[in-house]
């Protein structure tokens, strides 16, 4: 396994490196001068020209891009031209807030996604699946900005029991307080996600309930939570952990409108309002940092799978 | 049986509920709209008793700042915060005349002597005591950074002394009408700092390692990116004794701390300040006028904006570079309209043909006439008459600003009802920005122009190679006139004149001048006049 874990990192650089040069000349192939937007709707062309040559945008694309890939082996990813600080920096400060609301987005979607989607499958075709379904295809088909907003109406602006806006840092206010502040945020991401998990629960459930060894394990007289928990849901389990793998990238990308929405001071807002700025550097390195998040999400996920399928050979 | 019949009554109470629904909503929304324009502007109460000291004030700016150097940076989400912590040395007041600052002054009666003398007393946040070597520093800094600075003041000036170590003296070679608004204005002025900060940052932008220290009456304390930056009420802080209105008003700082916290979505503005997380919104849209100004625990204040949507045509090339058809396209459109279609409320919008603010003493109504006079047949008559021959304009336009997109929508659609083929391009507002550098990319553009405290300063004016690239004889001439003649009546006349001729030769529309609410929790009071937002005299009570 480590054999393999060594592998698939080292696999990831050339990956990146393809990342690297597609952003970079995607970006660059995007019309607008990050001169003209600092400067503002005055400035004069004469105005745009001076501080373009003085951000270093009239190089060259080549060498721009030698110069980048360089300084971002070295682990320099240059500087943000809009913050004039340097972009692992300026990353750095936005990471907390999207990790967390990730993180315990994630959390309420696994929470509330794998007990459903057992539910209907253990119940299958009768009213409660039935329910169950209705209620995931509900949650699939709310975009998460229309629950958040829908939440704010309802716990901060009706009921003040969540802030409806904002984000303090652990080390300000402690975890509980951080908690609290990204509730609303991460209950209307991972509300979402936990509808696909339901679905994807039930049909992996479906597809072992009806297995021998189901039958056999009830015949030995198990009781019925042992049978569903220990046998059926752990060779379910699969599915599932590719599911949750690829909502926890789908978080990720969500995190941008619900930063938004909420005002939160994360990766998603900061991802945004750099592509309106034309801030290229920022642009490169927040996608390069997301590129390797999705590399090491996928890495996980596959490692885990031998955790519930001791069959699966990394060989 | 029985089920059926219960569907099909499910089904008529759904049908009903539409329909009512369908109904209601129209009826409700043009209720609320008439009520939104019969409502009082202002919702908010003044106490009587006097402005009590203390609290946190919680304001709001539309984006994190890329920097806190405002000497260097226009932007307003920079001159918001970094306002409150420099100061210029002459302060502002509401129609651009020129107060006590960190300096007095005095000007000679022919207006070529201008002598600034440092108040006495004065420190810096870190309590140096602010000299005539900063006073040098910074307008060695201003006058060879800022464009503004260098044509109102640095190609005029003779000589710049410092006879003592409380005075300045600026003798200039040739009238200099604009230079004490430009030692006073609020857009890249002289604002004061310590001379050591200034010669560490050169001419690059001022960080926080290197130190936001000025002398204003709130000290920088954090700036957590995105987050908010935090300000402290500098307790030293000596306010002038000036008799004046908006910027030039003594500096009271009420409030123990202001946070100003970056809120890009308006909507999460105003949920901010229903749900009390911040005292102070601003842009509310008018749809939700009614609502906020009807709770106990909000006042909605009505201010201007000072901004101008419009449309600016390309007077370098292609079929807009006839004045006929740029003249056919002003009679065609309906104003009132436009400015409706933009803000949705006539109490959100001035109709205005003047580029000036209504607030401002250029305020004027030349080419009022041509403005207002939506005329389709006239308009059809003037484009037989142009060069036009049926070619497509290229009308470029952003979603950015809701209004460029929104007034863009039916201008194009008022421009096809006189025959004009009109192509909508629909870009993001940094493509636009780069679009309108290229003459061969478009033919109009939307703008939306700001409020200036003198005419010389209108972007279209102040340069002919602005975006559109607006150039006649006419023009350069009476700009000439207003720089350099120093009488204020002389000014006025002069502008009057230019007014006219923007509607002559047309280079630019303007639809009119939008105002702004802001929404406040309803124990803000003090909120800041005119179009620049300020919160030193704000309190809480």
């Amino acid at each position: 396994m480590i054999n393999y874990t060594v592998r698939r990192l080292i696999s990831a650089i050339p990956t990146l490196f393809i990342v690297a040069v597609i952003v970079f000349a995607l970006i660059h192939m995007i019309p607008g001068n990050p001169a003209a937007v600092m400067l503002g709707s005055d400035a004069t062309p004469e105005e745009i020209a001076a501080l373009s040559e003085k951000l270093g945008l009239n190089e060259p694309l080549p060498v721009q891009l030698v110069k980048w890939f360089a300084d971002a082996l070295r682990g320099d990813m240059g500087d943000s031209i809009y913050y004039s600080r340097s972009v692992t920096e300026v990353l750095s400060e936005r990471l907390e807030p999207t990790f967390l609301i990730v993180g315990y987005a994630l959390l309420v979607a696994i929470i509330i996604g794998v007990p459903l989607g057992v539910l209907a499958a253990v119940n299958h075709n009768n009213i409660l699946d039935k329910l169950c379904m209705i209620v995931s295809m509900i949650g699939i088909s709310c975009p998460s900005f229309w629950l958040g907003l829908n939440l704010v109406i309802l716990f901060a602006v009706q009921r003040s029991i969540f802030p409806s806006v904002g984000y303090v840092p652990i080390a300000e206010g402690g975890l509980a307080t951080t908690l609290y502040y990204i509730s609303l945020p991460s209950l209307a991401l991972g509300l979402q996600r936990s509808a696909s998990i339901a679905r994807v629960t039930r049909s992996g459930m479906l597809d072992v309930l009806g297995n021998d060894y189901i039958r056999t394990a009830r015949a030995k007289g198990l009781g019925e939570f042992f049978v569903i928990a220990k046998h059926a849901l752990k060779n379910a389990m699969n599915p599932i952990v590719t599911q949750v793998g690829m909502s926890l990238a789908q978080l990720i990308g969500g995190a941008v409108v619900i930063e938004t929405i909420f005002n939160i001071p994360g990766l998603g807002q900061l991802a945004y309002d750099s592509l309106m700025r034309r801030d290229y550097p920022m642009i490169q390195g927040h996608i390069l940092f997301i590129a390797m998040a999705y590399i090491l999400i996928n890495l996980v996920v596959d490692l885990l799978y031998r955790v519930f399928d001791p069959r699966v050979d990394y060989q | 049986m029985k089920k059926y019949r219960v569907l099909r009554l499910a089904s008529l109470v759904l049908a009903a509920t539409i329909l009512l629904t369908a109904c209601g909503g129209g009826g409700a929304s043009s209720a609320a709209s008439e009520s939104a324009s019969s409502l009082p502007q202002d919702t908010r109460v003044e106490p009587t008793g006097e402005p009590q000291y203390g609290g946190t004030l919680k304001v709001t700016i539309n984006s994190d700042p890329g920097s806190l150097d405002i000497m260097l940076e226009t932007s307003e989400d920079t001159q918001v915060p970094a306002s409150h912590i420099f100061e210029t040395l002459l302060s502002q007041d509401l129609k651009g005349n020129a107060h006590t600052g960190v300096c007095s002054y005095e000007q000679s009666e022919d207006g070529m002597v201008i002598t600034l003398t440092l108040r006495d007393g004065l420190t810096f946040h870190n309590g140096d005591p602010v000299t005539i070597d900063d006073i040098h520093a910074t307008i060695d800094r201003w006058l060879a950074n800022v464009p503004f600075a260098q044509n109102a003041v640095g190609s005029k000036v003779e000589s710049i002394e410092y006879p003592d170590d409380k005075t300045v003296v600026f003798t200039f070679a040739e009238p200099a009408p604009l230079a004490l608004q430009a030692l006073s204005s609020y857009d890249r002025g002289p604002y004061v700092m310590p001379k050591s900060i200034l010669e560490e940052a050169g001419d690059s932008y001022i960080t926080e390692d290197i130190g936001y220290i000025g002398t204003g009456p709130y000290m920088f304390v954090e700036w957590q990116a995105d987050r908010h930056i935090r300000l402290a009420r500098f307790e030293d802080y000596q306010p002038t004794d000036n008799d004046a209105d908006g910027m030039a008003a003594p500096k009271m700082a009420y409030a123990d701390e202001i946070m100003v916290i970056p809120v890009k979505d308006k909507m999460t503005r105003i949920t901010g300040v229903q749900t009390g997380s911040y005292d102070v919104g601003i842009g509310v849209p008018s749809n939700m006028y009614s609502t906020l100004a009807a709770d106990p625990n909000l006042a909605v204040v009505m201010t201007d904006l000072g901004i101008n949507p419009g449309m600016v045509f390309n007077y370098i090339e292609g079929p807009t570079t006839d004045p006929k058809l740029r003249q056919a396209i002003l009679a065609c459109l309906d104003m009132d309209s436009l400015m409706m279609a933009a803000e949705g409320d006539p109490n959100f919008y001035y109709l205005s043909p003047c580029f000036m603010p209504k607030a401002s003493a250029f305020y004027n109504e030349a080419g009022l006439e041509k403005y207002e006079q939506y005329d389709v047949e006239a308009a059809k008559a003037l484009l037989a008459e142009s060069s036009y021959a049926g070619e497509t304009l290229v009308y470029v336009t952003t979603k950015d600003y809701d209004y460029f997109y929104k007034t863009a929508l039916l201008a194009a659609d008022m421009m096809r009802q006189i025959g004009i083929e009109v192509e909508l391009t629909v870009v993001d507002n940094a493509t636009l920005e780069q679009m309108r550098s290229d003459p061969t990319q478009y033919n109009i553009f939307s703008c939306g122009l700001t409020a200036k405290t003198d005419p010389t300063l209108i972007a279209f004016l102040a340069s002919d190679n602005w975006a559109g690239g607006y150039a006649s004889e006419r023009k350069t001439e009476l700009v000439d006139a207003l720089m350099s003649t120093p009488g204020q009546e002389e000014r006025l006349a002069l502008w009057e004149e230019l007014s006219q001729l923007l509607y002559e030769e047309v280079p630019v529309i303007t639809f009119g001048e939008r105002r702004n609410a802001v929404v406040t929790r309803s124990n803000v009071h003090g909120l800041f006049e005119g179009t620049k937002k300020y919160y030193w005299n704000t309190w809480l009570s």
